[in-house]
């Protein structure tokens, strides 16, 4: 017997669909064609961006090319793009979508940071961008 | 009192605040104030009854915050902490109910999802597609298949296009 998700309304599908997460949808686009078509919306991919995504790409210091809503989002989840004249990145969590910014270490107010010589000491990492990870940019620059 | 009749002709008497939980029989009761029966063609009498019964508890809960905020005023009794209180309680209540309520089989879930969906209550088809998004959820896509019965129509060569494809690069 066929299964009854598949008389479900297109609406009541979405509802369902944008309630579960970006990879619950991506693994149910991969059952079935009808599903796939449905499940590759923009109308549904939308509802996982940030409502404010077009302000945050309008930042980017590259531009970021997509060809639709879903490809987006699997470009912003598997890397960050360098926003603000590349003082920050952004990305977004493939879970659930959350907006996820990394900080560079330039732009943090650290209490004593204009005394170098006795607290603080900036220093270049090989494996390092502009770019670090707010916690690992701590405890890579922190030297006492 | 109104009197609601599901698709295969059970009749269901209810007050009007409960069938009002439905937005199309809150349009029209609004739009024929006289009316007092409601046929209702794509809900059966086992998934109207289990629906009023949603209905039902929703607004018993809300009439009891009502009174429990109104009786708090006019006794004078403590600022507004204790509605709070009661409030927060009564919501948690009613959220545990939720969950219990739609701790359902498949084919009912469907039904609910369809009839809240026709009738459109709005926190029941929160509820029952929430309840069918967290099915899916951390499955795989051959678990989903299985799950909800869904054939497989990919060509064996789209299949294998699809495997291959992995828009999460860095797996």
């Amino acid at each position: 017997m066929e299964g009854l998700i598949n008389y479900l309304p297109e609406g009541c599908l979405y509802e369902v669909m944008r309630r579960t997460s970006p990879d619950g949808v991506h693994n149910f686009s991969l059952t079935s064609t009808s599903f796939r078509s449905m499940a590759d919306s923009d109308f549904l991919w939308k509802s996982f961006l940030p409502s404010d995504y077009a302000d945050i790409l309008s930042r980017t210091v590259d531009p970021v090319v997509f060809t639709s809503k879903k490809d987006l989002f699997f470009q912003l989840s598997n890397r960050h793009v360098l926003i603000d004249g590349g003082k920050m990145s952004f990305g977004l969590d493939r879970g659930n979508g959350a907006k996820c910014y990394m900080l560079s270490a330039s732009i943090l107010d650290i209490d004593f940071a204009d005394a170098p010589h006795f607290y603080w000491r900036r220093i270049s990492l090989a494996d390092s961008s502009s770019i670090k990870l707010l916690s690992d940019s701590k405890s890579k620059t922190t030297k006492r | 009192m109104i009197t609601l009749t599901s698709s295969d002709g059970v009749q269901f008497d209810v007050r009007e605040a409960v069938a009002k939980e439905s937005q199309i029989i809150r349009d029209m009761i609004q739009d024929d104030c006289v009316i007092t029966n409601i046929p209702l063609a794509n809900v059966n009498h086992k998934i109207l009854s289990i629906v009023l019964e949603y209905c039902q508890m929703h607004v018993d809960k809300t009439e009891m915050e009502v009174n429990a905020s109104k009786h708090q005023t006019t006794t004078g009794e403590g600022s507004s902490s204790v509605p709070v209180a009661l409030k927060v309680s009564s919501n948690k209540n009613l959220n545990d109910w939720d969950k219990e309520f739609i701790n359902v089989d498949l084919d009912t879930l469907y039904d609910l999802i369809l009839a809240a969906n026709y009738l459109n209550i709005s926190g029941l088809l929160n509820l029952t597609t929430q309840a069918a998004a967290d099915i899916i959820k951390g499955k795989t896509t051959e678990e989903i298949r299985a799950t909800f019965n869904i054939k497989n129509d990919f060509t064996p060569e789209e299949e294998a296009a699809i495997r291959k494809e992995n828009p999460w690069a860095f797996e």
